[in-house]
């Protein structure tokens, strides 16, 4: 069995919201829940850089250990998934996990939390795979299909890979290894200050600073 | 130029890393021969992502933006949901199940020890109007709201540890869900008998020189002495207030945590479960001592709030100066058969000795 692992890689992201749109499409989620969102940090400033989050499927999951009625259920393929039949929507979950991956539709009387929502790798949930039942309440399950999650699958830079936790392993190990050299030969991919002066200098200033 | 593989440039990579993590305080210009152009390459992220993970050495926030518009869908990662966690199940269970089992055992041997307290010369043959129907249904509504709201509240905290291995998944989450949705209902309808509890007892319930006293002498819980209370004594009031300033507060951080139009980010929310729990074990805790005098701890003390009507020597015995004051305006003091058509009728607007 595969171990299953979202990776995002933060130099290839550029916040189109793909994921985003394609995760809500495929699984007709409801208006308000967004299973998947890209986070901007330093919108607009040097060093911008854009991550797509969602439930990353942890192997120690906060949201499941804190479960006061125990619906999380980890599959053998390391998918972090939920029953709806046995979540009362108390919000636990979304407390404790620190990507804000839980989310939860107002459609209880007065707007009160109702059953957590989150993504679940595409692979559905508890009921028989494929099911309409399944569909309705936990959108598509493509895994079943012998398919990756969509999400990743659209990515225009490939910034958002998933599968085989082996498999991103390798090809993020991969890419570290081609960005170091690219370091090397032009000195170009990371805007750092130290590469945009001339090094020499710089490293002159530095140390004569030091003394 | 030699063709090098990715493979043999990452290696040259390494090797430099290893020479500045190897004598940091060293510029690297002088650890690498002349002629040559020295390469620092620090991760220019690192700096970046221990800010965004929240890890220990974190100079600066990291608060991001999404086009995903929710409470703190902006932040990427908050590490204060593993503090949370931490509370709740390795500080929060353990010490709601200490607390609340350790004043259970205490009530108990309390009550062996000391044995119900008595009603002085036995019952009397006369009757002293204490709480009229309003003030007993506003009493009673609370009270049945409070126990409901304890029981599902309980179910909430104890029920993956206790009743799940009892029950089975499909029983217990029927009773989960039932217990969610009874107290989702329950806490709004409890803040309002709370509300109407407090408009009627209030004037009764403020402090006064004598409460201090009665403090000193222990209200009483140890020997024969009972010392001198008006018609609440200090014991009841601090039951009074901490209910309604309680009440108050589990209110508050209830909503917050039932309604998420209200948008409280994740940390509100964190504090309002902390502050909503901790209080409820307090309030928890003491209702219990309430309910056992009431019931096994004192003879003739759930009398009042059952009838309306308290019999005259427990009334002596426990609320001394408040006997005094109805016998001093002509209260409603009757012999115990007169009262059947009488019970909780609502004679005047006043309540007796509400000016106490």
């Amino acid at each position: 069995m595969a171990r299953m692992k979202f990776y995002c890689d933060a130099e290839r992201c550029i916040e189109c919201n793909g994921c985003v749109t394609a995760c809500k499409n495929e699984h007709e989620v409801p208006w308000g829940i967004n299973r998947r969102r890209v986070v901007t940090i330093k919108d607009g400033e040097p060093g911008e850089r854009s991550l797509s989050v969602a439930c990353m499927h942890c192997s120690d999951a906060p949201c499941a250990a804190v479960c006061p009625v125990d619906c999380f259920y980890t599959t053998g393929d390391g998918v972090v998934l939920h029953d709806k039949e046995i979540c009362i929507g108390c919000g636990y979950c979304f407390y404790a996990c620190p990507f804000g991956a839980p989310q939860f539709p107002a459609d209880g009387a007065f707007g009160t939390r109702g059953k957590m929502d989150k993504c679940t790798f595409c692979a559905g949930g508890p009921e028989e795979d494929g099911s309409p039942e399944e569909q309705r309440k936990y959108g598509r399950n493509r895994l079943a299909e012998g398919k990756l999650p969509l999400c990743a699958e659209m990515c225009a830079t490939k910034a958002l890979l998933a599968g085989d936790a082996n498999v991103i392993a390798d090809i993020y190990r991969q890419r570290v290894i081609m960005r170091g050299a690219s370091v090397l030969g032009t000195g170009g991919l990371f805007r750092d200050r130290y590469l945009r002066m001339s090094p020499a200098a710089d490293l002159r200033g530095a140390s004569s600073a030091k003394e | 130029m030699r063709e090098t593989t990715p493979i043999h440039r990452g290696g040259v990579i390494l090797l430099l890393f290893a020479l500045c993590l190897a004598n940091p305080a060293v510029p690297a210009a002088e650890a690498v021969a002349g002629g040559e152009t020295p390469i620092v390459v620090p991760n220019p992220g690192s700096d970046l992502w221990r800010a965004v993970r929240q890890r220990e050495g974190a100079t600066a926030e990291m608060p991001g933006t999404s086009q995903v518009k929710g409470s703190d869908s902006g932040t990427l990662i908050d590490a204060r949901g593993e503090q949370w966690r931490r509370y709740r199940m390795e500080r929060l269970i353990p010490a709601a199940g200490w607390i609340l089992g350790g004043v259970l055992i205490v009530l108990g041997l309390f009550r062996l020890v000391r044995g119900q307290v008595p009603i002085e010369g036995g019952r009397s043959a006369r009757r002293i109007l204490r709480y009229r129907m309003a003030e007993r249904i506003a009493h009673w509504s609370m009270a049945l709201l409070f126990l409901l709201l304890a029981a599902t509240g309980l179910v909430m905290l104890f029920g993956r540890t206790l009743l799940l291995p009892l029950l089975g998944g499909e029983s217990f989450g029927r009773l989960a869900v039932l217990s969610k949705g009874t107290h989702d209902i329950a806490g709004p309808l409890f803040f309002v008998a709370m509300g109407w509890m407090f408009l009627r007892f209030v004037s009764r319930n403020l402090p006064e020189p004598g409460d201090l006293r009665w403090l000193l002498e222990g209200g009483g819980m140890v020997g024969d002495r009972h010392p001198s209370a008006g018609f609440f004594n200090t014991g009841e009031k601090i039951v009074f207030w901490l209910t309604v300033l309680g009440g108050t507060l589990m209110a508050v951080t209830g909503l917050l945590m039932l309604l998420p139009l209200l948008g409280a980010d994740r940390f509100l929310l964190q504090l309002s479960h902390l502050l909503h729990s901790a209080t409820a074990v307090v309030l928890m805790s003491a209702i219990l001592g309430h309910i056992y005098i009431a019931t096994l701890g004192m003879e003739g003390a759930m009398d009042a709030m059952k009838s309306g009507w308290a019999d005259l020597n427990w009334a002596r015995q426990h609320h001394d100066r408040w006997v005094e004051e109805v016998e001093r305006h002509g209260g409603e003091i009757v012999e115990a058969g007169e009262i059947a058509g009488k019970a909780g009728q609502e004679t005047s607007r006043d309540s007796p000795g509400a000016s106490a």
